[in-house]
């Protein structure tokens, strides 16, 4: 079953990463695709953005944004707050 | 040929080298960064980024501590020609790896090759004089051994480092103790803290980033986030030595470790949001404040941490 937020957050990766990601696994870690430090800043610019959420400073952590699943539980979360 | 294994992601190009060396002739490396936290505000500079120095290249007091405590001397000399280079390499690498910093403008595999001349270093691991080529290890790209030929080498300035390995000295718990008090009372005296302290006065009144990413390409050459890498590197580097000494003195470290884990993460924390800030030219100072106040606490009480800790000399 797809998350909610699911499309919206490939969607933004795909734009983000200039790779198609409608088709990763949702658990898979996204530094093979080349999420560095830069490319999860200007991800995480986006999410805000595109949620309307502000990310708290000490959650600007890579680990809470390395796959799309705890992508989407992280702006699930934010959204149900 | 010998045989070099990378294991410290973690620490710079040049000390992951030095790290991988001693490894590799079974010695330990962690005393070459007992003076490693160190920093000094400079308000002079124009980049809020270049505001702070931190002297995390070969340190002369963590190179002596190299060589008092795991019998490890590092002298540097200028190679400047080929005939002379060949014959300190033919020399040199029959007795151990050597150090080699130079420019990278003629490195093929360098992302900047011929395009830029920067510093970086190498260590070298083997010499061919039949086909001329040196076999090395690059710490920015350790997955293959690479090879280049001396003659393209020796096109540009260069120098190296020889390491020369005595006998391993033996010391007690006492003298490690001793190296971390004076660790410790060069931390305070240097005023490392209220150097600091200044420095994250500019960076929270940081209403701009023009300045600062002007001219750089990509926002990995941003001043002020590579200086928060390097601190980085440096945190990391000097709590593999704090560590160190509690092995070696039973002393219990483990608080003011668990301090320093915490503070690592919120300067992590800390360049994220920067860049963030960065890419969505969105200024955003509040967040910035509350982890530079964070850090700032987190440090304070690794410093009066160590200074109880030094001043008792307590054994777990």
């Amino acid at each position: 079953m797809k998350h909610a937020y699911d499309t919206e957050v490939r969607q933004l990766l795909t734009t983000v990463l200039q790779a198609d990601m409608t088709a990763v696994d949702a658990g898979e870690p996204l530094d093979q695709y080349g999420l560095g430090s830069i490319a999860l800043a200007l991800l995480l610019a986006q999410i805000e953005d595109a949620f309307s959420i502000e990310i708290d400073p000490f959650e600007m952590d890579s680990a809470n944004f390395s796959t799309i699943q705890k992508i989407t539980d992280y702006i699930r979360c934010k959204k149900e707050l | 040929m010998w045989d070099i294994k990378m294991n410290y992601a973690q620490y710079s190009c040049i000390n992951s080298l030095i790290a991988a060396y001693c490894e590799s002739i079974h010695r330990d490396h962690q005393m070459l960064f007992s003076m490693l936290l160190n920093g000094r505000y400079q308000p002079h500079k124009q980049l809020v980024g270049d505001r702070f120095a931190i002297n995390d290249y070969l340190p002369p007091e963590g190179l002596h501590s190299l060589a008092a405590f795991s019998g490890i001397e590092l002298q540097m000399t200028h190679a400047d020609d080929e005939q002379q280079l060949k014959q300190l390499l033919t020399e040199r690498l029959q007795a151990a790896p050597v150090l080699f910093s130079g420019d990278v403008f003629n490195i093929p595999w360098n992302s900047i090759y011929r395009q830029e001349h920067m510093l970086h270093v190498l260590l070298f691991t083997g010499y061919d004089e039949e086909s001329d080529l040196i076999s090395c290890v690059d710490a920015l790209s350790t997955d293959i051994y690479h090879t280049i030929s001396l003659r393209q080498l020796v096109e540009y300035p260069q120098y190296l480092m020889l390491f020369f390995t005595g006998p391993s000295p033996q010391p007690t718990p006492e003298q490690y103790l001793c190296a971390l008090q004076r660790n410790v009372d060069t931390l305070v005296q240097s005023k490392f803290l209220e150097e600091r302290d200044r420095w994250f006065a500019d960076i929270r009144a940081l209403t701009d980033f023009e300045p600062e990413t002007a001219g750089y390409k990509n926002l990995y050459g941003v001043p002020l986030l590579y200086m928060l890498k390097r601190i980085d590197m440096q945190q990391i580097s000097y709590c593999d030595f704090l560590q160190y000494i509690g092995q070696k003195t039973g002393l219990d470290l483990s608080a003011v470790l668990e301090s320093f884990y915490q503070m690592n993460k919120r300067f992590l924390n800390l360049r994220l949001y920067l860049a963030k800030e960065i890419v969505s030219k969105k200024v955003a100072p509040a967040g910035r404040a509350a982890l530079l106040d964070e850090i700032s606490r987190l440090q304070r009480s690794i410093v009066s941490g160590l200074q109880a800790l030094t001043k008792t000399g307590e054994r777990s």
